[in-house]
């Protein structure tokens, strides 16, 4: 029957069901370290850590018990990788990280603008444009759990149109910046 | 776990599933390891998961100590059950070329660990 359910909403019931497994089991465990007098926070601090001590957790379970087949799908990942690697969960990050790249990138914006407002129309332009894509990208990949690599390479665009359009205000991001 | 997620096609936000599916295994072998010890070795390790408030913090704790051993054990068993229990779970909402992604999935990790 399964197979005829439609794509969208076969993946609708099963995050469902995902998200009922979790609260359920949630819920047994939080009455079995009651009775155990147990009392520990999940919380922030151990969700942000989370994946990446899984990834420690995950080594010494290979050292210790290589038979294991489960831990090694727990260090695997695709969506800001190099961070999760590092214990950093881009997903919980999401409002400090979107308002400080907002902040950074607006700052950088300002800087550069000295120097592109004193180009051709296309340079301004293009300018605009390449700001207002870096803002979005930085903005947006935290909440759609983008790759980092896409907001990486709008500023990227970003820093090269700033470095060319710095040309008519050679001196202006360290006097900014001072 | 993100693969696995990806083949049964988890619609919110992965990464913290994960988060929490990996804070419920480390729950899971906690319980499992203090269901194994004695009384007094119960309240030993009752003494340390509470001085530490957090539970990444216990876990640290857990694992750097005299109980990593037993400790490890219980979470290598815990994830495999935690595991086998979603997977079962949501089972039925699984089409069947997911289910055969989902198999081979666990095939190739274990031959990934027998490589190890």
């Amino acid at each position: 029957m399964s197979e005829n359910l439609h794509f969208v909403e076969r993946g609708r019931r099963t995050t469902e069901k995902s998200q009922g497994f979790l609260k359920h089991r949630a819920l047994d465990l939080a009455n079995l370290l009651e009775n155990f007098q147990i009392s520990v926070a999940g919380g922030v601090s151990s969700l942000l850590g989370s994946v990446g001590s899984a990834m420690v957790v995950g080594n010494e379970v290979l050292r210790a018990a290589p038979t294991s087949d489960v831990m090694k799908f727990l260090g695997m990942g695709t969506i800001g990788e190099a961070l999760t690697k590092l214990g950093i969960n881009i997903a919980q990050l999401t409002p400090p990280l979107a308002i400080a790249s907002g902040i950074l990138t607006l700052s950088g914006a300002a800087v550069g603008w000295q120097g592109a407002k004193q180009g051709s129309a296309f340079e301004r332009m293009t300018y605009i444009g390449t700001k207002a894509l870096e803002t979005v990208a930085w903005v947006a990949a935290p909440l759609l759990g983008l790759p980092i690599t896409v907001p990486l390479v709008a500023s990227g665009l970003g820093l090269l149109h700033n470095i060319w359009s710095n040309r008519h205000t050679p001196g202006v991001i360290s006097r900014t910046l001072s | 776990m993100l693969q696995l997620l990806s083949i049964v096609d988890y619609q919110d936000n992965k990464d913290t599933f994960i988060g929490e599916f990996v804070e419920l295994i480390y729950k899971q072998a906690l319980v499992d390891l203090l269901g194994s010890l004695t009384a007094n070795e119960q309240e030993t390790v009752r003494k340390l998961v509470n001085e530490q408030k957090e539970l990444d913090k216990a876990v640290t704790a857990l694992l750097a100590g005299e109980w990593a051993q037993k400790y490890t054990l219980a979470l290598a068993l815990a994830s495999k059950k935690m595991l086998e229990d979603y997977v079962i779970e949501i089972n039925d909402t699984l089409t069947d070329s997911q289910k055969e992604m989902i198999e081979l999935l666990f095939q190739t990790g274990r031959e990934y660990l027998v490589m190890q």
